[in-house]
């Protein structure tokens, strides 16, 4: 009898020690390839599918992988800082995490949109690190604190500005289970926003120089005539 | 003031404040032929046991997790020789909807942990090699251990494993694992991997969890 418990506990320990799942856990995107053009003061909306090829109910996690946000500045071949721009700035994506029904392919899945409007004016990013030297003092205030720091900036959209990168969908659970391995696929984007072109740009520059020229010499800061005056002075002196 | 400024003005004025307007707002919604919905799909499936977790056990033992005991040695996945005529549990399938071909990659989020203790998974020289080395094939008996660095995950950062997948395709994969320091303490190591997929030609992204 102690022999047949003995081996009644050696196969459950045994079973649970199995990894008993069998069934597959999959994801997709609708869309392999995402290509958004727009000029800004326009608004413009992709919607693209998530799909789940899986017997599973799965929770999906959607973000966006930049791959060419961040450069760096240089001095002379020293490394100043980095620009690092911000995708949020040029288009959101409405979700962040979803929830997908099992068995949903591209008829019945689950959408996700992407609000891709450029604006004139957009923030950037200057990202900063500090020497090891002195992350010891801050870590001393911040314990947090990874040794770099961004300072943000407001810029103009002048020109065409283009970004490259992922828009990645990762099974995060299933059947509220935390995969070991998470499959994931990823959808490559690319943006290219027309910004005020170059030539606009320096018109409008003229234009506000105009108007400002205009409203100093109403106001009488500026006055042309007594420049005129004083110039024809100044050569009837020198005859 | 004169008649000629006032109009420079009011022009001026106007053309700048529609400019700012326009180009600042950036809300003016465009519909109709603009919305696109296309339907390319790109999907991949894991195996059950993929998915369940990468379990190592001992040298010899398959589909039982056993603790490790050799340190020096490339310690099986209990997947590895799991499946049928000893083939590998460890698959990923391109789904059948796909239209273009996929290549896949794989990440580790970090090295195993217990608690403040690691177990490196990456490339190291001792022991004539160690770390987590996978192998790869197109049947469940084909992937073969290779001591080598690149056969060894890495963690935040992908590495190849399945080059071109048609649609319905399967990668094959085996992990084992030579742990690194030889004189890790004892307990239960943990970590979760990342598998993905992309249009076949194009870069993974990146590599962190």
């Amino acid at each position: 009898m102690k022999r047949i418990e003995v081996l009644a506990y050696l196969f459950l320990f045994i079973f649970l020690l199995i990894p008993i799942s069998k069934a597959q856990v999959g994801v997709g995107i609708t869309s392999y390839r995402i290509d958004m053009k727009g000029s800004i003061g326009e608004a413009y909306t992709y919607t693209l599918g998530i799909m789940n090829p899986s017997s599973y109910t799965t929770n999906v996690k959607i973000s966006f992988e930049c791959l060419d946000c961040v450069s760096e500045v240089k001095l002379f071949g020293i490394k100043l800082f980095e620009k690092v721009e911000i995708p949020e700035q040029y288009f959101k994506i409405d979700k962040n995490l979803v929830s997908v029904p099992p068995y949903t392919n591209e008829n019945n899945a689950v959408p996700v949109t992407i609000k891709f409007s450029p604006k004139f004016l957009i923030t950037k990013n200057l990202r900063f690190y500090t020497p090891e030297w002195l992350n010891f003092f801050v870590k001393l205030v911040n314990k947090n604190y990874d040794g770099k720091f961004e300072i943000p900036y407001l810029t103009l959209l002048i020109g065409k500005k283009e970004l490259n990168g992922k828009f990645v969908a990762d099974v995060v659970s299933y059947n509220g289970i935390k995969p070991g391995v998470m499959p994931s696929v990823a959808a490559t984007l690319t943006m290219s926003a027309k910004g005020m072109p170059v030539g606009s740009f320096i018109f409008l520059v003229i234009i506000i120089l105009i108007l400002i020229f205009l409203v100093l010499r109403r106001t009488g800061i500026i006055k042309l005539e007594n420049y005129f005056k004083k110039s024809k002075k100044i050569t009837k002196s020198k005859k | 003031m004169r008649l000629d400024e006032k109009i420079g003005l009011g022009i001026l004025g106007i053309l700048i404040v529609a400019a700012s307007f326009s180009l600042v707002s950036g809300q003016n919604e465009v519909t109709g032929p603009i919305n696109a919905s296309i339907s390319q799909p790109i999907c991949i499936q894991a195996s059950g046991n993929l998915t369940a977790g990468i379990f190592f056990t001992n040298k010899t033992t398959i589909g039982i997790q056993y603790p490790i005991t050799d340190m020096t040695v490339e310690n099986n996945a209990t997947g590895n020789y799991w499946g049928d005529n000893f083939g590998t549990v460890y698959n990923v399938t391109a789904c059948g909807g796909n239209t273009i071909n996929v290549t896949v990659y794989q990440s580790v989020c970090d090295n195993l942990r217990n608690g403040t203790n690691v177990i490196n998974v990456e490339w190291d020289a001792g022991d004539g090699g160690q770390g987590l080395f996978f192998g790869n094939g197109t049947t469940p008996t084909a992937p073969a251990l290779t001591v080598a660095q690149e056969w060894t995950l890495k963690v935040d950062n992908f590495v190849l494993i399945g080059y071109r997948l048609d649609k319905n395709d399967n990668i094959y994969l085996r992990y084992w694992l030579d742990p690194w320091p030889n004189n890790a303490p004892s307990g239960v190591y943990n970590t979760t991997y990342l598998i993905r997929a992309v249009e076949f030609g194009t870069p993974a992204g990146d590599g962190t969890c």
